[in-house]
């Protein structure tokens, strides 16, 4: 009886130095949404840098590389459709760029057998 | 005097109209005006003043493919949908203009660059004084100032500065006529300051060898080379500098 007594308490006390704490538990969601949502977005821009920070190396490439990047890119397109409005207007823009570079090099690259 | 007409008649044939010495170019404006730029998406629908920008300005301290890779800045004038509201976010202009890097998006500065004034900023262009000299354009000679590293533009904000890239072959492309020399594409002068993607394929899809389709009278247009050294980079009037073997420039 004695430690509930003390658990309620307890309990109170973390809520008493707000002025109200359903703003705080909102705030609280919100926060972890946000986190969630960096992390997401962090996902796809870890993906988004390896696959296009490195165009300068598109010629090196073998047409296996060059055709894994292009899928890759593809799948990124679908990640950052779902972002909102100007991350899509900026990032896209740029994976469009990254994958007709890399498309280019391979139509550019002699068929196998060449 | 028939036999004048006739030969007159057959050598404008055979000399193509618009050919070497006819060219019409654009006019040049003074050098602390060339690269600067009106941005006004939206004028005329809101009452806020056209943004300047000055390319001299940035390209000190930026490469291209800072701003027109990593930011998304497109290459032609108010082809990029630019927002206050993005800005403010950190993207476009805003990826510098924060209030630590450069000055902010706060009122105080808002002048700064939407003042609808090509020129603002001018004063600042004495700064270049020193730097390897031309003699058209912004009179800058902005590919030894590199090379000298008299200029270290950053080549990334964010992403992990690209290595060298290591294509560094330099074309040689023969001319539409045969009284112009061909002309040089050196990649490496270009990779400095851009990376594939800027160019390819959008600007140059040259997926069939020969180079019909590079005529000066479409870059004039605007298109291939055009799309920078009309406006920006040294401006083709400068014609030894891809012609190196012609024996006139200007």
């Amino acid at each position: 009886m004695r430690r509930r007594t003390i658990a309620r308490f307890l309990v109170l006390l973390g809520f008493l130095p707000l002025p109200g704490f359903a703003p705080s538990i909102q705030s609280g969601i919100r926060v972890t949404l946000e986190v969630r949502r960096a992390c997401a977005q962090e996902g796809w821009r870890e993906e988004f840098d390896a696959v296009c920070a490195k165009t300068d190396i598109a010629m090196t490439l073998s047409r296996d590389e060059l055709s894994d990047r292009i899928g890759r890119c593809d799948r990124l397109t679908a990640r950052i459709e779902a972002e909102e409005e100007s991350t899509r207007k900026v990032y896209l823009r740029r994976l469009r760029m990254c994958q007709d570079l890399y498309r280019f090099v391979l139509e550019s690259k002699p068929p196998p057998g060449r | 005097m028939r036999r004048i007409a006739g030969a007159a008649v057959t050598l404008l044939l055979l000399c193509p109209a618009g050919a070497w010495g006819n060219f019409s170019l654009p006019p040049e404006p003074p050098p602390e005006l060339y690269g600067n730029l009106l941005i006004r998406r939206t004028w005329g629908t809101s009452r806020v003043r056209p943004a300047t920008f000055s390319h001299w300005s940035h390209r000190r301290k930026y490469t291209c493919r800072v701003c027109h890779s990593e930011l998304g800045f497109a290459f032609r004038t108010n082809a990029t949908e630019i927002t206050e509201a993005e800005n403010r976010e950190g993207k476009y202009c805003g990826a510098c203009h924060n209030g630590r890097t450069a000055f902010g998006h706060e009122e105080a500065h808002c002048a700064k660059c939407h003042n609808g004034n090509l020129g603002y900023g001018k004063e600042k262009f004495s700064e270049l004084k020193g730097l390897p000299a031309t003699k058209s354009g912004n009179r800058v000679d902005w590919g030894k100032a590199l090379e000298e590293k008299r200029i270290t533009p950053a080549a990334s904000l964010s992403v992990e500065p690209p290595s060298d890239i290591a294509y560094d072959k330099t074309l040689t492309l023969k001319a539409e006529w045969a009284f112009v020399p061909p002309a040089i594409f050196p990649h490496k002068k270009h990779t400095d300051w851009l990376e594939c993607g800027n160019c390819h394929p959008e600007i140059f899809n040259i997926r069939k060898k020969g180079t019909k389709q590079f005529e000066m009278a479409r870059i004039l247009k605007g298109e291939f080379c055009g799309v920078c050294h009309l406006t920006v980079a040294f401006p083709i009037s400068e014609c030894k500098r891809c012609h190196p073997t012609m024996k006139r420039s200007q």
